[in-house]
């Protein structure tokens, strides 16, 4: 939250302005992270008990990327220690037009939310909508975000002074989709999906954001929207932020609560409301509260599931590319009248470069 | 442009079909006219030319030989002053094109005394010999940041344009983790070399918050 998506994501993309690089030649320039961490978890579901103890590079990121003039490109790989596995997380080629016109194609990330999708952009360990995973798996619900991440498509990025828009057609945004964009796909499940998105700039530190996406499910009922806004505004010492997501899929959004598509159709509200507070040149503390809720209908029953989780942190930055995170969260909720309560402890350190 | 004679009054006026002016055919007539009624009373005075509505059409040739004789006579010193204002123009082309002949060289002189800079900081080491090679192979990369004189316009509050072009753009960016700095800047000719010259800038909001100059008072002694 540091720099907001939005405007990070479409100024990479169409302007010269400073990222974080390191320059290679005239051409090409390199960036990344390392992230490790670890954490603690004590989970109840109900009757079900679980705990995570984890010790492990969490990330491990290097993005490329290339400046050839009017044409800028940017491919960035990742290790997930989570996963084991090694993915291309992004990659996209932007044309500039002009009048802070661009255009961008590949994969690329989401304008929409207001947290950081990379661990150098949180002032956290965790994620507001991430209620905590056991070593099993069997226990914990791990994220419920509904919002778009990383996904194929076009996309057109106006940036005017501080502001940002942009509108983009792509091939998915829940994970329904089979590859395709739209059309039978061999019968597969078929989606395409737009988002648009405008971040004004208020001035004074003040950021309002207003976005949405929505998905047609081509073969099978898997049409699906979401809408976020929020708003940020951050002083010499303090950065506030509020943010509200609405959102429904058809075939249910996926987390750890579970879908079967066609027979779900699940709406989701999630909010957050965070302040952090610098007390020193090197150290702050973020103090979030957010909350989840989900209701479904899977068949003629309905299920209800909502969790509210409190969050503390305190980021110590050793120096301008190596900072310490500790975090202590709460997650309490139910499912389906069934109480849901998770306990993260973590210690993770961050190097960036 | 076309002109129009008529000897009327003994007078030879022009008209100009087209504004404004410019300098050729229209500035000999304009040069000649004052000098034409001195010129044409001499020669009728002279040879006896009576026919003052159009003096031209005399049908003696060795009157009209005459005439433009006597015409060119009085005429050259203001072709002379012509080709003097035309030789004017051409220096100060002349001296526009010397000017900018100037500016290149002194760019290029400074670029040759910042690689020596570089060179004389970075003697010793094979790795920095190796380091130096490249950069100064590297004609993309702006060192006018090793020049003392370039850091006094970074100050606290200066935005990122006025940076880049007082120092140019850094070899090393990074978003900083630190909590109050989005973006720092690093000037370095090697991040291993702890005895090079270094100096960083750390930006909020675009603005320069944060200034750590490099030490030009040591170790430079080939400056």
């Amino acid at each position: 939250m540091k720099k907001t998506i939005a405007i990070t994501t479409a100024l990479a993309a169409t302007s010269s302005l400073a990222t974080a690089e390191i320059k290679i030649n005239e051409f090409l320039s390199f960036a990344g992270f390392v992230d490790s961490s670890y954490s603690h978890t004590n989970i109840e579901n109900g009757a079900a008990k679980g705990t995570g103890n984890s010790f492990q590079v969490d990330e491990v990121e290097i993005d490329w990327m290339f400046n050839l003039g009017k044409v800028t490109a940017q491919v960035d790989l990742q290790y997930e220690g989570g996963s084991g596995s090694g993915t291309v997380e992004q990659a996209f080629a932007s044309y500039d037009l002009g009048n802070g016109l661009s255009v961008t194609a590949g994969r690329f990330e989401s304008a929409l939310g207001l947290e950081a999708k990379e661990p150098t952009g949180l002032y956290q360990f965790s994620k507001a909508y991430d209620v905590g995973s056991d070593d099993n798996d069997d226990s914990g619900l791990g994220s419920l975000n509904i919002l778009p991440q990383y996904n194929q498509g076009v996309k057109l990025t106006k940036v005017s002074g501080d502001n940002v828009y942009s509108i983009s057609v792509l091939d998915e945004f829940t994970g329904d989709d089979s590859n395709g964009l739209g059309g039978d796909n061999g019968g597969a499940n078929s989606n395409y999906a737009f988002e648009a998105s405008a971040s004004i700039a208020f001035g004074d530190g003040m950021t309002w954001f207003l976005g949405g996406a929505y998905e047609i499910g081509e073969n099978v009922n898997t049409d699906a929207y979401a809408a976020n806004t929020h708003l940020t505004v951050q002083s010499d010492a303090l950065t506030y932020g509020i943010e509200v997501s609405l959102g429904e899929d058809e075939g249910g959004f996926a987390s750890g609560l579970g879908r079967t598509a066609g027979t779900v159709n699940e709406e989701v509200m999630q909010a957050l409301i965070m302040a952090n507070y610098a007390y020193s040149g090197s150290s702050s503390v973020t103090g979030r509260i957010s909350y989840s809720d989900h209701q479904a209908t899977v068949g003629a029953a309905n299920s209800e599931a909502d969790f509210l989780k409190y969050t503390l942190a305190h980021n110590q930055a050793v120096t301008d590319n190596l900072a310490v995170i500790t975090e202590v969260s709460f997650v309490d909720g139910t499912i389906n009248s069934v109480n849901y309560e998770a306990i993260v402890g973590a210690v993770e350190v961050l190097f960036s470069f | 442009m076309l002109l129009k004679f008529s000897s009327a009054s003994n007078l030879i006026y022009f008209k100009f079909y087209f504004e404004p002016p410019s300098f050729g055919w229209e500035a000999f007539f304009i040069l000649f006219y004052p000098v034409y009624d001195p010129v044409y009373f001499l020669l009728a005075s002279i040879w006896n030319i009576t026919d003052s509505d159009c003096m031209f059409r005399s049908t003696s040739l060795t009157r009209k030989y005459l005439l433009c004789a006597t015409a060119v006579l009085f005429c050259a010193p203001a072709l002379h002053a012509a080709n003097i204002e035309e030789m004017a123009a051409q220096i100060a082309a002349m001296e526009k094109r010397l000017a900018r002949l100037e500016s290149r060289l002194a760019i290029n002189e400074q670029k040759t005394k910042e690689v020596k800079v570089q060179a004389s900081n970075a003697s010793g080491s094979v790795a920095n010999s190796t380091t130096m090679g490249i950069l100064s192979n590297s004609a993309w990369r702006n060192l006018r940041w090793t020049e003392e004189d370039q850091w006094q316009t970074v100050v606290n509050g200066a935005s990122i344009e006025q940076v880049h072009e007082a120092l140019g753009k850094p070899p090393r960016t990074i978003k900083s983790l630190r909590p109050q700095v989005d973006l720092v800047y690093f000037y370095e000719i090697s991040i291993g070399d702890k005895h090079g010259l270094r100096g960083k800038v750390s930006f909020r909001k675009g603005k320069v918050i944060a200034v750590t100059k490099p030490d030009f008072s040591k170790n430079h002694s080939g400056r």
